[in-house]
């Protein structure tokens, strides 16, 4: 596996791992397969554009814009050109999905039911996290800043829980984000000189 | 603990820093999470300072260059040697060897661990275009973790020394007739008509002829000393340079000064494994031998040459007078090679003068005006001789002359000098 590839799968480990803080939010874990989904599909493009060598400015345009075509395709696949294409009927759809989210956010007190609001909510937010997460480590090669996002998950489930968030999602997310260092750690290392091989004596 | 933490980079201090604030906000906001977020950012950076400066380990390097010497344009590997002395594997290390700019950009390294007593060997090419001596080092040596965390960076001091050499072009073998080799022309007969005797004494002993003792030696050491008759004769030899600025045209590596000293440089080493004592003078008189009693003494005279050759430098003398003069102090020579220049009407009357004290001269006469075209603005203005008619007057006044210009090949050259005494244009 290539070192940059490498940090970019390890971004994606990062942002899932760092996602399971929200877990003690929720009733279910209904929500988690489509979280999956939606940071290994920006991983997916992410990788497939440093496959093919595109300039690296485009990279973080077409994430953003797979994030929109597979939040539309997971929350108005029903109205939407061909399934996925955000056109104005699909955009009327999200907006209310989205409204009647942030109503439960208010209404509804820890842990939740996986309402289809707050459904949107988080799938669209982490896919967003997962964006500046995958710019930072793997495009701009700043891997330490890329905990700040990380983090910004941990606060959403911090501030919604009063009994806090619990050693154990922290232990995954420090997990994920150490990982993540290393990773980068080696692709640095390796870009600065050449490796010298063992031999004997 | 101090000198850990000095090492960290600006990424453990910001993480150190934003691990105390959150630690304070936690404490002041009573927040168990965040708490615990600023203890893992402080953690991090002190737990790898720690690991990485506890692992102080004891390293040694060498560094070789082979070979130490080499012509312009040609490739040396230069290798690194790192061995790892202390008890405990080390972590990531990070080498740097310095290089002067002529010889390329730094080379650089990642060494992922040495194992105690471990070596690990690096090499890597070195070439320059310029001659000179170039100093390779020292290294220096990072040692660094994989989080980017801390970095202990420590140098070496050892240096070492490339010495690039004029290019020496391998002449012909062609035997060398009549007053070359001062009337010895196989090496079976080494015995020079030129050239002094290396009076050369032993102890007396029994049987020995009362008409060999050596009467000044015996007076020294207070017993008998004889003169050794097994001397070693050898044919003798003077390298004169032309290295005045007046003298040559040409820029840089192009010029007719380079094409000279690499002239002498191959000459000198051909003679020198021909079995030549030879001497290599510049025109004001700085010079080195292969038999003289100094610091070099010892080193065969081939690499003393190319060392000082691979240094020279043009000089502001303005006459050819003070090398002459050196040449002449040194008791002559059976032979004379000179490079030369352009000249002026004085310094062919030096030359014409030179000629009765050797057995042999050779002017290798340098047509410089084929070596640049446009002469430049600041020349001097020294009223320089046409080289033709130079050529004419120094063959005229007994020199071998072998007239040279930009395109002439060196073996060519070295084929006209040895075979023909005729001026010769040869391209």
């Amino acid at each position: 596996m290539n070192p940059r590839l490498r940090v970019t799968v390890f971004a994606a480990l990062a942002t899932i791992l760092g996602s399971l803080s929200l877990l003690p939010v929720f009733s279910s874990m209904a929500w988690v397969p489509r979280v999956v989904l939606m940071v290994a599909a920006i991983a997916a493009t992410s990788a497939a554009l440093q496959r093919i060598r595109v300039v690296t400015a485009v990279i973080p345009l077409a994430m953003i814009a797979v994030w929109a075509f597979l939040v539309t395709a997971l929350y108005a696949h029903s109205v939407a050109p061909a399934g996925f294409i955000p056109g104005p009927a699909a955009l009327r759809l999200l907006h209310a999905t989205m409204s009647s989210g942030f109503t439960d956010t208010v209404q509804l007190s820890s842990p939740v039911e996986v309402t289809r609001g707050l459904s949107l909510l988080t799938t669209a937010g982490i896919g967003l996290v997962a964006v500046v997460v995958e710019t930072l480590a793997s495009g701009l090669r700043r891997p330490a800043v890329a905990g700040l996002p990380l983090l910004a998950i941990f606060t959403v489930s911090a501030a919604t829980l009063s009994s806090g968030v619990g050693w154990r999602p922290f232990v995954f997310a420090a997990a994920g984000y150490l990982a993540l260092l290393l990773a980068e750690g080696r692709d640095r290392v390796g870009r600065w000189g050449r490796p010298v091989r063992v031999i004997c004596g | 603990m101090r000198a850990a933490l000095s090492g960290l980079t600006t990424r453990g201090r910001s993480f150190l820093a934003a691990g105390i604030a959150a630690c304070l906000c936690g404490l002041v906001l009573r927040e168990m999470d965040l708490l615990r977020v600023g203890i893992f950012l402080c953690a991090l950076p002190i737990a790898t300072a720690i690991v990485v400066a506890r692992t102080r380990y004891r390293l040694s390097c060498v560094r070789r260059i082979e070979p130490q010497r080499v012509p312009v344009g040609e490739t040396a590997q230069v290798v690194l040697r790192v061995e790892n002395l202390s008890r405990v594997a080390t972590g990531i290390l990070l080498l740097e060897d310095r290089l002067p700019y002529s010889l390329g950009g730094r080379p650089r390294f990642v060494v992922n661990r040495i194992e105690s007593l471990g070596v690990r060997e690096v090499s890597y090419p070195v070439r320059s275009d310029v001659r000179g001596r170039f100093v390779v080092g020292p290294l220096s040596l990072r040692f660094a973790d994989l989080f980017g965390l801390v970095e202990l960076t420590r140098s070496f001091t050892t240096t070492d020394a490339l010495v690039v050499t004029p290019t020496v072009v391998p002449l012909p073998a062609i035997r060398l007739g009549g007053d070359w080799a001062g009337g010895g022309d196989s090496r079976a007969r080494s015995i020079s008509t030129m050239g002094e005797d290396d009076v050369t004494t032993r102890e007396y002993r029994h049987g020995d002829d009362l008409r060999r003792v050596h009467w000044r030696s015996t007076a020294r050491y207070g017993e008998l000393m004889v003169r050794r008759e097994e001397q070693p004769w050898q044919n003798r030899g003077v390298l004169l340079l032309d290295s005045r600025v007046t003298a040559h045209r040409g820029e840089g590596p192009g010029s007719s000064f380079e094409w000279a000293v690499s002239a002498i440089a191959s000459i000198g080493s051909h003679l020198a494994r021909d079995g030549f004592g030879l001497r290599f003078t510049t025109e004001s008189g700085s010079e080195v031998s292969g038999y003289s009693a100094d610091a070099m003494a010892g080193t065969p005279f081939e690499a003393v040459l190319l060392d000082t050759l691979a240094l020279v430098s043009m000089s502001n003398a303005h006459s050819l007078n003070a090398g002459l003069a050196g040449v002449r102090r040194g008791g002559g020579g059976g032979l004379v090679i000179a490079a030369l220049g352009s000249l002026t009407d004085a310094d062919l009357d030096a030359l014409t003068r030179f000629r009765h004290h050797a057995s042999a001269c050779v002017a290798i006469m340098l047509d410089t005006s084929s070596w640049a075209q446009a002469s430049l603005p600041g020349q001097p203005a020294v009223r320089q001789r046409d080289h033709a008619q130079s050529c004419a007057l120094l063959a005229g006044a007994g020199w071998r002359v072998v007239s040279v210009n930009a395109r002439t090949d060196m073996r060519t050259m070295w084929g006209s000098a040895a075979s023909n005494s005729q001026v010769l244009a040869s391209r």
